[in-house]
């Protein structure tokens, strides 16, 4: 067996057999998906009765209609948790604005009522309509709050055309609308669907290099600390031994998420028709072609690769744990940079900043499976960006390696920056 | 002897750390089957030399070659090393350790384990074969570690300071090994600063000081070529003007007086009988005065010590 297999092998064996990966294992796709879950729980409106004052001194009466809207609207709701409006009408006949607008914030002030919505005289014909409440920052009642207005002010405005309010209310219901991703080579299906696979795509690869490029990380300080790393150089080279070490813990990554997506596809096989028995309805999966899956793993390999070097790099150049958490840092900010152009690189996949970021090798392997899954990426570009991510990841691993020769054998204090540039022009 | 027979050849060799010269014009022949010590004091380049030796660091500039070629990494399969920072996996079991580091040096899995069992029982480790490593006594982990070096079988054993953290009974279980090592024909380098193991052990020698070779060859040469003369010195008790003998007299480069023994070593030129003549004029009384071969130690303190200034200074060491 050759001696880079050796320590393959042993990387993969102890990554496999600890208790972390077990547990990871097992409770990580409940983990993340209880992240995704939280999230939306805490984007989601904490839902009970709002009490909104309406300042309407629209000469139409906006305000009325505006609360008879707000009130079906939370009626029509059957979620435990939603969110019902009741309203009070001010007409500013008779009041000084100024003081009006002062008694009514503090009114807000002290909680008597959640915010007030102040309509002028010339909502119909344009003006804008502003809402002052505690709560302003809640998208989700806002957009309702938003959707009410809009429809009064429609209905308005026809009805002031002269069309039969009964036929702008027919007019103005809501009509369902899915959006299903088509054309050619693309992938097909729910749009939401594949909105949330490309998604999942970077934040899988994302996680498993935070997680698993620290773990190389941890165990190259480790082995420094163990001493044991003058034994194994004695036998391979640093750089066969740093090699070994990335990919041991690599497959052991890749073995992770193989096991995921076994449990997922077990999950779908068994829980659609679950789902539909309780009247919910299937997951509609977007149909992937293997192509874009082959993107996905090519990217999501050459990426552990890449930051996998850098991290033991990192390892060899630290000499505590706490030394090695400081270094993590403009790594951790090179991968969220990557992680927020990835949101870009989902609404515009075509877009400057996705392609140019689909060529640098550090957020290529985030953005390039996401552009691949939300558009038809030309053929050139696929073929530049993952040249230039191999030959990013060969010149890591060539610098890494020559970093890591000289540092796993320095104990004592943290080399400085000059020290590391002259390590690379002696090693 | 030939330089083909030469198991370790360094011509010329450096190592320099941006301005820190860490071994400087190292010329060096390791003779196939020979124990060879190379010693020196704390930081005097044999590490270094070692690890350029084994390819753990490359020399700034000189030859290194390793059984007659340059060094090839199927080379180390036949080198054994035990380095002076010793080292485990501390979550590894004991055997899986050594399983993984003899398949390191290209044995089988099948090929490891019954050499691994046969080990640990000569060490009386038998029964933590299954123990983490990290369970072990330091001294424990440093027969392991020692067993690792030696797994392989290799022709050419590499051991810096072997001995040291070991209490004596297990010292000894590591000479017989040595020794049975020496009877099998296998070279082995002991890297140490401890000239009196290295004395009895060895039969070529090397002394580096500084980062250079400061002498080598095989003991006895080196012995010889140490030059001046070396009297073994017994009194009855030391008088006043006996002591003032000893630390005036002129020709003395190094005494080391130890109780009512001393081991002088004359400067070059220098006649021993003179030494004799002011000794018994002194009116000490003399029971055993003896020319000798000077001791490694003394050759050690006289060429690598820091009590010796280049310029050959006198110093005189009551102990």
């Amino acid at each position: 067996m050759s001696r880079t297999l050796v320590v393959v092998k042993r990387e993969f064996t102890e990554s496999v057999r600890s208790k972390m990966f077990i547990i990871m294992t097992l409770f990580g796709p409940l983990l993340i998906a209880g992240v995704f879950a939280f999230q939306i729980v805490m984007f989601r409106s904490t839902g009970g009765e709002k009490k909104l004052v309406i300042v309407d001194a629209t000469p139409e009466h906006l305000g009325a209609q505006i609360a008879t809207v707000l009130k079906a609207a939370g009626a029509g709701t059957q979620r435990e948790r939603a969110t019902t409006y009741s309203s009070e009408m001010i007409t500013l006949a008779g009041h000084d604005t100024a003081q009006l607008r002062k008694q009514i914030a503090q009114r807000v002030d002290t909680d008597e009522i959640d915010g007030y919505l102040w309509l002028d005289p010339g909502v119909l014909k344009g003006d804008s309509v502003r809402y002052d409440g505690k709560n302003a920052t809640v998208m989700q009642e806002m957009g309702q709050l938003h959707a009410a207005v809009q429809s009064a002010v429609q209905t308005a405005r026809l009805g002031a055309a002269g069309v039969d309010p009964r036929a702008v209310a027919v007019a103005l219901q809501p009509v369902p609308f899915s959006s299903r991703k088509a054309g050619k080579g693309a992938v097909k299906g729910n749009a939401a669907a594949i909105f949330g696979v490309a998604y999942f795509m970077g934040y899988i690869t994302l996680l498993v290099i935070i997680l698993y490029g620290a773990a190389v990380q941890r165990g190259v300080l480790e082995e420094k600390k163990d001493r044991i790393v003058e034994v194994i150089t004695s036998s391979i080279r640093a750089e066969q031994l740093m090699f070994g070490k990335v990919a041991g813990i690599g497959g052991a990554s890749l073995l992770q998420i193989s096991l995921w997506a076994g449990f997922a596809a077990l999950a779908l096989h068994f829980g659609n028709p679950l789902l539909v028995r309780m009247g919910v309805g299937t997951i509609d999966l977007p149909d992937i072609p293997s192509s874009v899956w082959f993107v996905f793993l090519f990217f999501f390999a050459g990426g552990f690769f890449l930051y996998s070097s850098l991290y033991a790099a990192l390892g060899a150049l630290a000499t505590t744990d706490q030394e090695g958490q400081q270094l993590l840092l403009p790594v951790t900010m090179i991968l969220m940079v990557s992680y927020f152009i990835s949101f870009r690189a989902m609404n515009a996949p075509d877009s400057t900043i996705a392609i140019v970021a689909s060529m640098v090798p550090f957020s290529a392997p985030l953005i390039v499976p996401i552009r691949a899954m939300m558009t038809n990426v030309p053929a050139i570009q696929l073929i530049a960006s993952a040249l230039l991510l191999i030959g990013g990841g060969l010149g890591m691993t060539w610098l890494g390696g020559k970093i890591y020769r000289i540092g796993v054998l320095t104990t004592g204090k943290k080399p400085t920056f000059m020290e590391v540039m002259r390590w690379l022009r002696t090693a | 002897m030939s330089v083909g027979d030469a198991v370790i050849e360094l011509r010329g060799v450096e190592k320099r750390y941006d301005t820190h010269l860490a071994v400087r014009g190292m010329d060096l022949v390791i003779p196939r089957g020979s124990t060879y010590g190379l010693l020196g004091p704390n930081g005097a380049g044999k590490t270094t030399t070692i690890r350029m030796i084994l390819g753990i660091i490359e020399p700034t500039a000189g030859d290194i070659k390793v059984f007659g070629a340059p060094l090839e990494m199927r080379a180390l399969d036949r080198i054994g090393y035990l380095p002076e920072e010793r080292g485990l996996y501390r979550r590894m079991t004991v055997r899986k350790v050594l399983v993984f580091l003899g398949e390191l040096k290209g044995i089988s899995k099948g090929d490891a384990l019954p050499r691994i069992d046969s080990w640990l029982e000569r060490m009386g480790l038998s029964e933590r074969a299954n123990a983490r490593v990290q369970e072990l006594s330091k001294g424990m982990q440093q027969k392991v570690q020692f067993i690792a070096s030696i797994l392989h079988n290799p022709e050419l054993v590499i051991l810096d300071e072997p001995f040291s953290g070991l209490d004596p009974i297990n010292q000894q279980v590591l000479k017989e090994i040595v020794l049975d090592l020496q009877k099998a024909g296998h070279t082995i380098v002991f890297c140490t600063h401890m000239i009196d193991q290295a004395e009895r052990t060895c039969d070529h020698v090397c002394i580096i000081a500084r980062g250079q070779k400061v002498v080598d060859g095989t003991m006895s040469d080196v012995k010889k070529r140490a030059g001046g003369e070396n009297v073994a010195l017994v009194v009855d008790a030391w008088t006043e003007a006996s002591r003032r003998v000893v630390d005036a007299h002129a020709g003395i480069v190094h005494a080391r007086v130890e109780g009512t023994d001393a081991e002088i070593m004359l400067r070059i030129g220098a006649r021993s009988s003179d030494l004799l003549k002011e000794l018994v004029e002194s009116g000490v009384s003399i029971r055993r005065f003896e020319r000798v071969e000077p001791s490694l130690e003394q050759i050690f303190i006289e060429r690598a010590g820091p009590l010796v200034s280049p310029d050959g200074q006198r110093v005189v060491a009551h102990v």
